[in-house]
């Protein structure tokens, strides 16, 4: 009972993450087509902004973080999204990845390969006993803190009037358009948005792992872009899934896994992800938009 | 109000629309007739801002307005409805409507025109909270009008609205655009269903395979010339 | 080929006639391995490396350039050629030490440097055409997505298969480094292989595919097979290419067929152009230069009584933003998709020229 319990906690804490990162990714590419790589150095900035400012009280170092993360991902669309816009999804893709490659190494120029430590809240460090289980602080943040902005999210694209303009952009571009919707202001909300996940995902994850490296934003990307890709990319509803759903399979993972074979719990998962692409393309959530219809 | 000149559209190598020019007047409803292929969904698009023109001139009030974008040509006062309807499936049709007028800042002005339009098309207020996916085509079509005329516009560009109706709903969508002309809006229609257009429109002009080969007033177009026309003899006027 | 297929043959960049392109081609590659041959051990050695990268460019192109899809798997199958070589041509003494669990037969091979550059593509084709069973059918963006997937699947395999790869501690070789010489021959083979494959019957049925999938498909072009064709023959020189890394470094990890090598060879293809051959070439080209340009400001230069000071990761981002500007600029590259035209011609063909551009 005990494990499956433990089970569960690290599942959901896993999952949180992804979701944070999968929904960053599945938002911009609903709009745009585009897989941005780069969300991961959006991640990596936000987490050097912590260690930066570690030692401030920590609602200005949430401000700055999550705000210095938000301006990167508008200052990315501005300058190198923006020109690119209705190329080729191969273009699109070199791109971001460029993009990520500059940022990652300019980090390098600045900060060196060196890892450093980053204590944000010793609150987070210490655990809280419940019935049995040992579970950290920083996993009950992480949770509640995603449940939060998941709602906010949801309610953002259903209420407000840039939301549903979003849902409208996300499923015909061009149709929203011809109705009025600004494509400028639509897509720099969408990275805006993103880049907040991003910064969110980043505090945690520090808050977590206690450290930040110049290449600590090539997992979550790659974990979030897979949860996406089995939610079916550019499905917000499948981004929140699948990050859940891959929280549960890498921690299965973790436990099946006999000794000898636990180093290769990537190659499993990601021969998993791509059997499921092989046969299921557009991901568990349908998305129409996926493939042209003839 | 609208003045085309030489209007030329190109998708990479094939030539859609080659120097077509016409004209609409204020308060006139235009037919735009031809077979398939003709060019006249690629007129209509370029005219909207969905492709930008690859020549000739388009005026909006005497003001050249070539090449902008769907989302400023909306504030122009020019909304097209595509063909295909292309409504939001997985938004309701309260949210395609508001989504329609996403140009305009008058809040008070967009609610009470949004219950004109659902008195003009009873059905949707009848479906108003569910995902406009789940309506029938004909529906579609309303819902795809309507959320045009949220919009406010001087001119309204109709891309095949009665494609794939049955016949009583093409009576109804012939009606709307018999009413929206009384109602003071002007209109360039595209349409297959030839015999009705010639018959409601003040104007109508022939394409075929890109090119303007006719422009008729109201009576002036018979069933014989027109399909001589369609099927690519000269035209015999 | 009759009647549409020419047709929609010719709407293709550049009439080439194979063999004048490939000399043109090699000739170019010759001249700038001597100048570079010629030059410091730095230099020596950066033409080296270009020379190598050239075979993975090319063979790279020769799927995404020609079918348009992007596969970043291709390192992998790199990977998969290096390991094998690296395995096959070290002598006993090192393989007892590194490898000491090696299974009977694999100990006991032994090959020279050609036939396992030979072997390499081999396990590389073999290897990729198992993934592309289930790869081939599906829509370019997917497609793309999925030999991420392998990448990454095989980065972890490389990592942790102590008993073949040593994992993260990687392979050394300790074989004579081939000659500069050798890696341009292999690197006109590269160059004639793919040259042929663009203009032969495959190679255009499979940039019809690229033009417009789903006309093709009404042709009746089976997509998925020239794919497939592409994807092997494509990684049969990634795996050569592979093979050489090996040889010439001496060294590998998992890590050397990961994220940096991806990005560089796909700097090359995009600097150079994404569907021609003479684009994969001239883009090698004039990323090598960049680069070297780069690394010497990136040690730290005295340019008259200016200095610049070292700045490690500097290389890097210069070649970043060099692409960046090319995708911003000119995504078409320096090529624009389209072959040279070499101006040698054995006979007059009146036709060819007033065929279509």
């Amino acid at each position: 009972m005990r494990a499956v319990l433990q089970f569960l906690v690290d599942s959901l804490t896993a999952g949180s993450f992804y979701a944070l990162f999968a929904l960053g990714i599945a938002l911009i590419f609903g709009i745009m087509q585009l897989v941005n790589f780069a969300h991961g150095e959006l991640i990596m900035a936000g987490a050097y902004a912590v260690y930066l400012t570690q030692d401030w009280p920590w609602p200005l170092m949430l401000l700055v973080s999550v705000g210095t993360v938000v301006l990167l991902a508008l200052l990315m669309e501005r300058v190198a999204f923006r020109p690119v816009r209705g190329a080729s999804p191969a273009t699109l893709l070199i791109t971001s990845f460029a993009v990520s490659f500059l940022l990652q190494n300019l980090a390098q120029m600045i900060f060196t390969t060196l890892p450093k430590s980053a204590d944000i809240l010793p609150a987070f460090r210490r655990s809280v006993s419940v019935g049995g289980l040992t579970i950290g602080w920083i996993s009950i943040v992480t949770v509640i803190c995603t449940a939060v902005l998941l709602g906010g999210l949801a309610v953002f694209v259903r209420r407000t009037r840039i939301g549903v303009q979003m849902r409208a952009a996300a499923e015909d571009f061009g149709m929203a358009r011809l109705c009025g919707v600004r494509a400028n202001r639509v897509i720099a909300t969408a990275f805006g948005i993103g880049g907040l996940l991003a910064g969110a995902g980043a505090v945690l994850l520090v808050g977590q792992t206690g450290g930040v490296s110049i290449t600590m934003g090539l997992a979550p990307v790659l974990f979030g872009f897979t949860a996406a890709a089995v939610g079916g990319l550019g499905s917000l509803p499948g981004a929140v899934v699948g990050g859940y759903l891959l929280g549960i399979g890498t921690t299965l993972l973790q436990q099946l896994l006999p000794y000898g074979l636990a180093g290769y719990r990537d190659a499993f998962l990601f021969l998993g992800v791509f059997g499921l692409m092989a046969l299921r393309p557009g991901g568990l959530f349908r998305v129409a938009t996926a493939a042209e219809r003839v | 109000m609208l003045r085309v000149d030489q209007l030329t559209v190109h998708y990479g190598r094939i030539r859609a629309v080659r120097e077509v020019s016409l004209r609409v007047e204020a308060g006139e409803i235009v037919g735009l007739l031809g077979p398939n292929g003709a060019g006249k969904s690629s007129t209509l698009a370029a005219l909207a801002g969905s492709v930008p023109p690859a020549g000739g001139r388009v005026r909006l009030d005497g003001v050249d307005v070539t090449g902008e974008p769907a989302d400023r040509m909306v504030r122009r006062g020019l909304t097209l409805v595509p063909e295909g309807r292309r409504i939001f499936g997985t938004l309701t049709v309260a949210e395609n409507l508001a989504i329609g007028a996403s140009a305009r800042s008058d809040r008070a002005a967009v609610a009470s025109d949004v219950d004109r339009e659902l008195d003009r098309f009873p059905v949707l207020r009848r479906y108003y909270r569910t995902p406009a996916g789940r309506l029938s085509g004909g529906e579609q079509q309303q819902l795809a009008v309507a959320r045009a005329l949220l919009a406010r516009p001087r001119l309204l560009l109709l891309d095949e609205p009665s494609l794939g109706l049955a016949p009583v709903l093409v009576d109804v969508i012939f009606d709307t655009i018999e009413q929206l002309r009384a109602d003071g809006l002007t209109i360039l229609l595209v349409e297959q269903n030839a015999s009705r257009t010639v018959a409601l429109a003040d104007r109508c002009y022939v394409l075929r395979s890109g090119v303007l080969v006719a422009e008729a007033a109201r009576g002036e177009l018979h069933p014989d010339r027109l399909g001589a026309i369609y099927l690519g003899a000269p035209d015999p006027r | 080929m009759t009647g549409e297929p020419r047709r929609l043959a010719a709407r293709l960049p550049g009439p080439a006639r194979p063999l004048a392109l490939a000399v043109g081609l090699c000739a170019i590659v010759a001249v700038a391995t001597l100048v570079g041959d010629s030059g410091a051990p730095r230099l020596v050695r950066a033409t080296g490396t270009g020379l190598i990268m050239l075979v993975l460019v090319v063979g790279l192109s020769m799927f995404i350039g020609n079918s348009g899809i992007f596969s970043f798997g291709h390192l992998a199958f790199m990977g998969v050629g290096a390991y094998t070589t690296a395995i096959v041509t070290m002598s006993d003494v090192q393989r007892r030490f590194q490898l000491p669990g090696l299974p009977g037969w694999l100990a006991g091979l032994h090959l020279s440097g050609p036939a396992a550059a030979l072997l390499s593509g081999l396990v590389a084709m073999v290897f990729a055409v198992l993934v592309s069973v289930p790869v081939m059918r599906l829509s370019g963006l997917t497609a793309s997505l999925a030999t991420v997937a392998v990448l990454i699947a095989v980065h972890s395999v490389f990592q942790t298969w102590d008993t073949v790869t040593r994992g993260s501690a990687g392979l050394i070789l300790d074989a004579d480094p081939p000659r500069i010489s050798v890696l341009l021959g292999w690197a006109c083979l590269a160059v004639l292989a793919a040259v042929v494959f663009r203009q032969s019957r495959v190679g255009l049925r499979l940039a019809a595919t690229r033009e417009d999938e789903i006309a093709a498909r009404a042709l009746g072009i089976r997509v998925w097979w020239e794919r497939g064709l592409a994807f092997a023959g494509s990684a049969f020189i990634v795996g050569v290419a592979g093979s050489l890394f090996a040889q010439y470094f001496g060294s590998l990890n998992p890590d050397s067929f990961y994220l940096n090598i991806t990005f560089t060879a796909l700097a090359m293809l995009v600097v150079g152009g994404l569907t021609s051959v003479s684009g994969a070439v001239l883009g090698t080209l004039a990323v090598t230069v960049a680069l070297e340009g780069l690394r010497a400001v990136e040690r730290g230069v005295h340019l008259g009584s200016w200095e610049v000071p070292s700045r490690p990761g500097l290389t890097e981002v210069g070649l970043a933003v060099l692409l960046l500007i090319v995708l911003l600029a000119r995504p078409s590259g320096l090529t624009g998709g389209r072959e040279l035209r070499i101006p040698f011609r054995r006979h007059r063909d009146p036709a060819a020229t007033n065929r279509g551009e």
